[in-house]
């Protein structure tokens, strides 16, 4: 059985170095590429390229896909790879929408490529003759997410809080400081491994900041559901109170290890049939690495972080009492 | 419990579950429509069903598309090479030269950018789980919010739901982008200092228009019982002005009180007499127009006027990043989740497995229907919440599970082992949903947008969760009535010892 207790300062670095080399980073491409984190497309600048078909010749041989492909083609020889693509239907045909990193370099490239684009649609296909514009654009999004991100954040300290309360009340205060720490701890190594990892930050990176906190408060539930059962048990009555819960720790290792396990998985079920289907790894990629990130940072504070901490508390307590 | 009245339970209990689960995901022709299945009535986000965008261009700038339809148009070499020294390019759209000499070019940029942040700020009140407002090339503005569709809407099997988004977009659009600021108008008895009113008079003077926003403390959506309206909260100063206003309007032949922004009329107040109260309220048709209202009146009071004037040609429906079959696919790998969890269930703990898969089945459709009775938008990550409820449940069970597989290699008997497991878990799991609900709650009241959304889709999860965690051991007494060796029902052994 690992002595979790024993190893609480070592642990205490390890996540102090996790959350200063966050914010160093942040803090250098805040300065240095003007954000803390790496915004996606839903929060940054990109360039996208534009066909509308609005005005072709919809004849027989006219096929979005043969657009698209013609596309792709031009985009590879210039060496500028497609992050997404979508189609949008209007009244007079539709317009192929591809979007791609930003960057003035990129854009230029791309305006050659609308101009070979046009080019060869126009020589390849007679249906394309009247083929409305292929257009490149650097399109700039307007940060509209802040609102939503303080939200989120009020949402995830108030249900902290509550937690905090309730398990005051059903269990022992201890507890309720030990998951209380353990819900800002999990956040912070969320957060920091977000900004060292470059993972592209798009709405969908609230709803795993709120993941870890719940998969962190369920985990808690687990392990000082184990601790108070451990400690209430008339066998470990003059255990000392570390190793008790060193003991109740390794026995919650193996539940919240399966289900934060069986939820990543399903994660990455979710996210590779869906790129199977899109056949587009390009867009997937991020929520899938936002998801193990989401894991190891609530798998490591729960299971290992927080009980390590927790027992010195535990200690204190006990000593207090007996004396 | 008895065989017969096993096998009946039993029966009552998976006959309600196939024609529950058949209702949940089969869809089917039904006359001259469909009946879509409660799996495809789910509204759906941005991600799974694409977005629906307007580009809104400012006077002087037009879309390429419009720039070469009017190039084409035009039959003499002359007319076009006027019309090429007309514009110019600026990436996609195209910028009248003449309208960027009048303002200034680094004003007409800083102009658009400040419009597109107070878009921003109408667009993010209106409750979407996702949207975004972006400048394209300087010159135009992209609005995209999710379409909401069910799936059938999506795949065009429900047109009427199709048409009925789109418009409710549309009107959205339309209200949200109104530029200029809120005035109070009136037929005849207004006065005409504005040059640019051209279609109703001013009840306000000039002065009283500059100020108008310290008239107002807010301006809300209001709703109650079915009936939707906008709330005027007034300051000391709105109640003086509007005592006088309404006098002068409830004397008048036409007791109209018109509520304008820029030059477009808004809603109407009929005046029966002096309005001196701290607070009124107008009634409109729903809760969606109400919105728009209120969140289009409270930005213009609150000193977000759009400094151009914006046209959008039509409203167009993307398809989603993740693919045009993201919804598809994403069901597809729910239904592969589903699957792992049943068949784990079922080598792990044999006949108590098919009773576990049975709740997870019940979990599914309890969801799905929760789903369809709110009318909440599922995005990928609400589907993960839902996810998260199964997991949660699939986890509790086997718990509970394991927790009587302790119990019986004591030597109780199986009756036993099950209470003493429930008796052993049941305040710990109670603690862990508890906790869970408060969370969900919380998320659902203050989140925005999608997180708000995702913490309704938790709430129904872990409510059917808690729940189904009790209905399994109803169902596990009922199924395994029958059984011989009730340890061999769930893949236990009884510890047998010599005194027995």
């Amino acid at each position: 059985m690992t002595k979790l207790s024993s190893k609480m300062h070592i642990l205490i670095v390890i996540s102090s170095i996790i959350i200063a080399l966050g914010l160093a980073l942040g803090l250098i491409f805040h300065f240095t590429s003007g954000s803390f984190f790496n915004y996606g497309g839903d929060y940054k600048t990109v360039n996208t390229v534009t066909v509308n078909y609005a005005l072709a010749d919809q004849s027989e041989t006219f096929n979005k896909d043969s657009i698209t492909e013609e596309c792709n083609k031009v985009f590879e020889e210039n060496g500028v790879c497609v992050v997404t693509k979508t189609y949008a239907e209007t009244t007079q045909g539709g317009e192929i929408v591809f979007q791609f990193a930003a960057g003035e370099e990129t854009y230029k490239t791309l305006q050659t490529c609308v101009e070979k684009i046009t080019a060869n649609l126009k020589l390849n296909d007679a249906s394309m003759s009247g083929l409305s514009v292929v257009a490149a654009s650097q399109v700039n999004a307007v940060k509209g997410g802040c609102k939503a991100l303080l939200n989120c954040g009020i949402a995830i300290i108030v249900a902290a809080v509550l937690q905090f309360v309730y398990l005051a009340i059903r269990y022992k205060w201890t507890m309720a400081i030990g998951a209380f720490l353990a819900n800002v701890h999990n956040l912070a190594i969320f957060i920091a491994l977000l900004a060292i990892t470059r993972i592209q930050i798009s709405s969908a990176v609230f709803a795993f900041g709120a993941i870890t906190v719940l998969a962190t408060m369920i985990g808690c539930g687990i392990l000082f559901g184990k601790m108070r059962k451990a400690f209430n048990a008339e066998s470990n009555a003059k255990v000392d109170a570390k190793d008790v819960s060193d003991a109740a720790a390794c026995d919650s290792l193996k539940p919240m290890a399966v289900l934060y396990l069986a939820l990543v998985i399903a994660l990455v079920v979710i996210a590779l049939v869906s790129a199977i289907g899109s056949l587009s790894f390009a867009s997937l990629i991020m929520p899938a690495l936002c998801a193990v990130v989401c894991f190891i940072s609530t798998l490591y504070g729960t299971a290992i972080f927080t009980p390590s901490v927790y027992s010195r508390l535990a200690a204190i307590h006990h000593n207090k009492a007996n004396s | 419990m008895g065989k017969v009245k096993s096998a009946i339970i039993t029966t009552l209990i998976i006959v309600a579950i196939v024609v529950l689960t058949v209702f949940a995901t089969v869809s089917f022709p039904m006359g001259v429509e469909n009946f879509n299945s409660m799996l495809t009535s789910i509204h759906l986000g941005s991600d799974l069903t694409g977005d629906a965008y307007v580009m809104l261009y400012p006077e002087g700038v037009i879309s390429s598309e419009e720039y070469n339809a009017e190039y084409n148009g035009k039959e003499s070499e002359e007319d076009k090479q006027e019309y090429v020294g007309k514009y110019e390019a600026k990436g996609g759209v195209y910028v009248e030269k003449e309208e960027l000499l009048s303002v200034g070019e680094e004003k007409f940029l800083e102009n658009v950018a400040s419009d597109a942040e107070i878009l921003s700020n109408r667009f993010g009140k209106r409750g979407y789980t996702s949207y975004s407002v972006s400048v394209v090339d300087g010159y135009a503005i992209k609005v995209s919010v999710p379409t909401g569709f069910t799936y059938a809407a999506y795949k065009g099997n429900h047109e009427e739901a199709r048409s009925t988004a789109l418009s409710e977009i549309s009107t959205t659009v339309s209200y949200l982008t109104i530029s200029g600021g809120l005035s109070l108008r009136h037929a005849t008895e207004g006065s005409s200092w504005d040059q640019n009113a051209f279609d109703n008079l001013n009840l306000l003077t000039a002065a009283q228009q500059e100020q108008i926003g310290t008239y107002f403390k807010s301006i809300s959506d209001y709703g109650v019982a079915q009936g939707y309206a906008v709330r005027f909260k007034l300051t000391s100063e709105g109640r003086d002005l509007l005592a006088e206003k309404t006098e002068l309007v409830a004397a008048a032949e036409d007791t109209n009180l018109l509520f304008y922004v820029g030059e477009n009329q808004i809603i109407s107040l009929t005046c029966d007499g002096v309005l001196g109260e701290k607070q009124f309220y107008i009634s409109v048709a729903n809760q969606a127009v109400a919105l728009d209202y209120s969140i289009l009146f409270d930005s213009v009071i609150n000193g977000e006027i759009l400094s151009n004037v914006y046209e959008y040609d039509e409203v167009k429906v993307a398809t989603s990043a993740m693919g045009e079959n993201s919804a598809l696919f994403v069901a597809i790998a729910i239904a592969v989740i589903m699957l792992a969890a049943i068949v784990v269930s079922i080598v792990k703990y044999k006949k108590l497995g098919i009773v576990n898969a049975l709740m997870l089945l019940v979990y599914a459709l309890t969801v799905i229907i929760a789903l369809n009775v709110t009318g909440v938008i599922v995005t990928v990550a609400g589907i993960v919440c839902a996810v998260l409820g199964l997991l949660l449940l699939c986890g509790i069970n086997f718990y509970v599970f394991e927790e009587v597989r302790k119990q019986t290699k004591t030597g109780k008997t199986i009756k036993s082992s099950i209470s003493s497991a429930y008796k052993n878990t049941w305040k710990s799991l109670l603690d862990m949903h508890v906790v869970a609900l408060v969370f969900a709650l919380v998320l659902a009241l203050i989140g925005v947008g999608e997180v708000s959304a995702c913490g309704v889709i938790l709430m129904f999860a872990v409510l059917a969760s808690y729940a189904i965690y009790w209905f399994t051991r109803f169902v596990w007494y009922v199924i395994s009535g029958p059984a011989k060796d009730k340890f061999a029902f769930g893949g236990f052994k009884r510890e047998v010892y010599e005194d027995d």
